[in-house]
């Protein structure tokens, strides 16, 4: 009896785990780059589609359900950061980057994160309740902008779960180096 | 047979002599742009259209550049003194930037005092004067967004996103704002002119209004 029970345990464990890894969508994003290929952890329920463009990358994300945002992941390369890191980015750039991603926002206010992986990131958010309202995260990796922008069809206010799925798909997001 | 030869003649000339002088001159003409970064940094010269190699020089910010061919949305073909190559068009422009930009902190965000109305109305939609010419989005990141907006304001609501090299058509604009419409889909609407590049000749920025 207590054989059966326990089998029954174990089946049950491995149900569930094969359920919650299946939940997650990974997409590796079409890219020629040399410098690293992206993965991108797809949220549960949400669709997906990544753009053709000339010379950069674009994915969007977007759900069934209207009252969730939708989301577009851009990766870019930049001459004016060739080779950087957002981490190691002199005060006096990152004062120059806040001010190059306000230029487009109202009254935008800002906050500098660190990833569980290591990667700093900076999140710009639309304050000005007369200007709709978006997000912007914003981080730099070898030289490429990735930038995930976040809002609402109507840019009506973005909850704490609509930016708490922003750090999930830039902290779902994995970059593997594959320059030599 | 004569007669043939100088009927043939004089058609050529009457031909050659129809075409607008402007076009003649535009078979030897020579455009150039110069070099502008949002931090002052040169740009990467490079000898492919791509970044997969290491750059040949590096061209100052501000420096005059000859154009040759436009290779794609992306990359631009150019001479600068000795050196041949490319670089990537979104870092050229066609009027000649200022000293080169120094970083300003982003100021702490502070309560708007609510304008009366009219008054507003009227300060953000002066100075429009109508004109008509092909634009490309040009976001002040790589890789980035901009809003077009219902009205000639950053405190206004946006219409909907643009990315880099969307194409658009101003209709109108005053110093910092330009009236678009997105070809695609016929919406009309408002965007920051610095975030705009002209597509040919000039600069979405040229400050007389026009767009040639």
């Amino acid at each position: 009896m207590l054989q059966k029970i326990l089998s029954l345990l174990i089946a049950l464990t491995l149900l569930f785990s094969a359920t919650a890894l299946a939940a997650t969508e990974k997409y590796t994003l079409e890219e020629d780059f040399q410098q690293f290929d992206v993965e991108v952890e797809i949220p549960e329920g949400a669709q997906y589609k990544q753009n053709p463009k000339d010379g950069w990358l674009s994915l969007e994300i977007w759900f069934e359900d209207p009252a969730k945002p939708s989301f577009d992941l851009n990766i870019s390369f930049s001459e004016e950061v060739e080779g950087g890191f957002l981490a190691d980015f002199s005060q006096e750039d990152k004062d120059h980057l806040v001010a190059l991603i306000s230029e487009d926002f109202s009254v935008p206010v800002h906050e500098f994160f660190e990833t569980p992986s290591g990667n700093t990131v900076l999140l710009t958010r639309e304050t000005d309740t007369e200007a709709g309202d978006y997000a912007l995260m914003v981080t730099v990796y070898k030289g490429f902008f990735f930038s995930l922008y976040c809002s609402h069809q109507d840019y009506s206010p973005l909850a704490e779960e609509d930016l708490a799925l922003m750090h999930q798909i830039i902290e779902g997001t994995w970059i593997t180096d594959t320059e030599k | 047979m004569n007669k043939r030869l100088i009927s043939l003649a004089l058609a050529t000339l009457l031909i050659l002599a129809s075409i607008p002088v402007a076009a003649l001159g535009s078979l030897g003409e020579t455009w150039h742009a110069y070099v502008y970064t949002s931090n002052g940094k040169g740009l990467n010269l490079r000898q492919t259209p791509s970044t997969d190699l290491k750059p040949i020089a590096t061209i100052p910010y501000g420096a005059k550049v000859t154009l040759h061919d436009y290779i794609n949305k992306t990359w631009v073909e150019v001479e600068y003194g000795q050196y041949r190559g490319y670089v990537m068009g979104r870092y050229l422009t066609y009027d000649k930037p200022g000293p080169k930009p120094t970083t300003k902190p982003a100021p702490n965000p502070t309560p708007k005092p609510s304008p009366d109305y009219q008054t507003s109305l009227k300060q953000i939609f002066s100075g429009f004067t109508f004109t008509h010419y092909e634009v490309q989005v040009r976001p002040s990141t790589s890789g980035g967004f901009v809003h077009m907006r219902w009205a000639p304001t950053k405190a206004s609501d946006p219409i909907r996103d643009y990315h880099q090299n969307d194409v658009l058509t101003v209709i109108a604009q005053n110093k910092t704002w330009a009236q678009v419409v997105d070809p695609n889909t016929g919406i009309t609407g408002f965007m920051m002119r610095a975030f705009l590049t002209e597509i040919g000749v000039g600069g979405a920025n040229s400050g007389d209004g026009s767009g040639s």
